[in-house]
């Protein structure tokens, strides 16, 4: 503590109002030169510390002691809790963000990484965003969208792990891609088994086949691809001797042919794949 | 409030200089038990408290129950804001530097549990990574996973962009229904009989090698020339068959034949896998 006793009576001195009135005043006036710096731990009982403009963590070197604590421990801001759960996922920090108005789809909560390039400090990095896509009652449906900065365009989200168990490329990249990467131009958009009849047997993203002729089957797509060249089609017959191409491309269907090695026509099953960008 | 009077005094008492300065210094020396623990809410009116060494919640059981107010809601830090609709960053880790930043600074978040040795055990990372660090900043964000004991490495990386990489090898077992680096498409092309590139990924020029035969050169290339590619034809209504040779980390040579084996240019897809 840092406040020093105004005045130290001695003995047979006469005491005067002035003293003691000052001497109350030194302390009514001075509470935090009183207080502060703290020479113990500050216990707040339960109650509140508001109206906190910053607040400021001394590096500790050390983690939190015990649980329910937040500490430094040199660039880290750790917290720390423990509980009797043995082999499940505590959830040790919530971001919660909620409306002054009603809440609309894509309301959310972000948790925004900073760091520092040669223009700008802090630099806005890179964002984690919690979105609720639909606020409607007991259709609730969330995302998580991961932002980065991308040079001019500044931060762009451009994947979203849905609800639905899908992980959505949102921006296609020009340039080389990076090795071992999956890109939006990368991803198979539908494959299928046909019978010989025809009927699908097995699909991703088909709406349907029909049968075109002999040997001429259309294959009708769920989501269309952006237009009628921009992707690729493979395929191979169960059977031996079988070629199979493919032709009449349109961006929501195409047509598959398949031959002999005679150049004739004929009904066989069939496997393909597709492949573009959505 | 906890601190007790050294002296009460009674009516007629004399006053002593000794009681006078005890009653002072008793105050002046005891602040912190004056004030600890608290009676009501203590308002910092908009000053900074520094120097904490550690700050204990108590279990609020609750959430906070105003904006830019933190608080303990069992294990759960929350940290709370009001404000209207899209979402929006209410949480912000920031690192900067002391010197002069480039390419690689960033900041993180590190996920800690126990285990059956360690207590705490580092087990997850979420970094964000300045990669560019010029006026033109660009940045992505980075996950690292531990395994079979060791530090927590990079496993899959959000690229600025746009592409999702795969910063490990493929394990020798792999679960179902999960995406890994070895079964991500590498390359893939519809190729007219020009030969000219109609739609394409990942492939930098076609080539006319002759009839029937077209060079296909890659952007960015495998890492050895044993990747699998498959094959179809298309719009055409007589029968071909497209094979590859002269496989290379970076090109390979599509063969285009009839039934008859007679090399014809005609159209002609393919799609091919493989680690790069």
């Amino acid at each position: 503590m840092a406040l020093s006793a105004l005045k130290t009576f001695v003995a047979g001195e006469v005491l005067t109002a002035s003293d003691l009135n000052a001497m109350n005043t030194h302390i009514l006036t001075n509470p935090m030169i009183l207080i502060s710096p703290l020479t113990g731990n500050l216990a707040a009982g339960g109650n509140d510390i508001i109206d906190i403009d910053e607040l400021q963590l001394s590096d500790a070197a050390a983690n939190p002691t015990a649980s329910g604590r937040l500490r430094r421990n040199g660039n880290a801001l750790v917290w720390a809790v423990e509980d009797a759960r043995t082999a499940t996922v505590a959830t040790a920090l919530v971001l919660q963000s909620v409306a002054t108005a009603a809440p609309a789809d894509n309301i959310g909560a972000g948790l925004r990484l900073r760091a520092e390039s040669s223009t700008d400090n802090p630099l806005q990095l890179a964002e984690i965003a919690g979105r609720l896509d639909s606020v409607t009652a007991g259709a609730e449906t969330s995302s998580l969208a991961f932002t980065t900065l991308f040079g001019a365009s500044g931060l762009t989200t451009h994947t979203t792990v849905t609800a639905d168990g899908g992980l959505a490329f949102n921006i296609s990249p020009a340039g080389s891609p990076p090795a071992n990467s999956l890109h939006v131009r990368a991803i198979v958009d539908v494959w299928g088994t046909v019978s010989i009849t025809p009927t699908l047997e097995d699909s991703f993203n088909i709406t349907s086949v029909a049968d075109a002729g002999v040997g001429l089957v259309t294959i009708t797509f769920n989501t269309d691809f952006p237009d009628a060249t921009n992707y690729a089609m493979v395929a191979s017959g169960d059977q031996a001797a079988v070629a199979i191409g493919f032709d009449t491309f349109a961006a929501g269907s195409v047509r598959v042919m398949i031959r002999d090695l005679s150049d004739v026509a004929g009904d066989q099953r069939f496997r393909f794949i597709g492949i573009g960008a959505q | 409030m906890a601190l007790a009077a050294v002296k009460t005094f009674v009516a007629a008492e004399v006053l002593f200089a000794a009681d006078l300065n005890t009653l002072n210094t008793n105050i002046l020396n005891n602040a912190l038990t004056l004030i600890s623990p608290l009676t009501g809410t203590l308002d910092v009116d908009n000053f900074d408290i520094t120097a904490l060494g550690e700050l204990a919640f108590n279990d609020a059981a609750a959430n906070p129950t105003a904006t830019g107010r933190l608080r303990r809601n069992g294990n759960s830090l929350v940290w709370g804001v009001v404000r209207a609709s899209e979402p929006n960053a209410v949480f912000a880790l920031q690192a900067t530097t002391t010197g002069t930043p480039a390419a690689g600074i960033g900041t993180s978040i590190l996920f800690r549990a126990e285990s059956a040795d360690e207590n705490p055990s580092d087990f997850g990372e979420i970094q964000a990574v300045v990669t560019n660090a010029a006026a033109v900043e660009e940045g992505d964000i980075r996950l690292l996973l531990r395994s079979a004991g060791g530090a927590p490495v990079e496993s899959h990386r959000f690229a600025a962009d746009g592409t999702f990489l795969f910063s490990l090898a493929d394990p020798a077992t792999l679960a179902a229904n999960t995406m890994y680096r070895g079964a991500a498409i590498k390359s893939w092309a519809r190729i007219n009989a020009t030969p000219a590139i109609q739609g394409s990924y990942n492939v930098t020029s076609v080539a006319d090698a002759g009839v029937g035969l077209v060079t296909i050169t890659f952007d960015t290339d495998f890492a050895n020339a044993n990747y699998s590619i498959t094959s179809t034809g298309g719009a055409s209504t007589t029968t071909f068959i497209v094979g590859f040779d002269t496989f290379a980390a970076g090109t390979v040579r599509a063969t285009i034949t009839n039934t008859a084996g007679t090399f014809i240019d005609a159209q002609f897809m393919f799609v091919a896998i493989g680690d790069q």
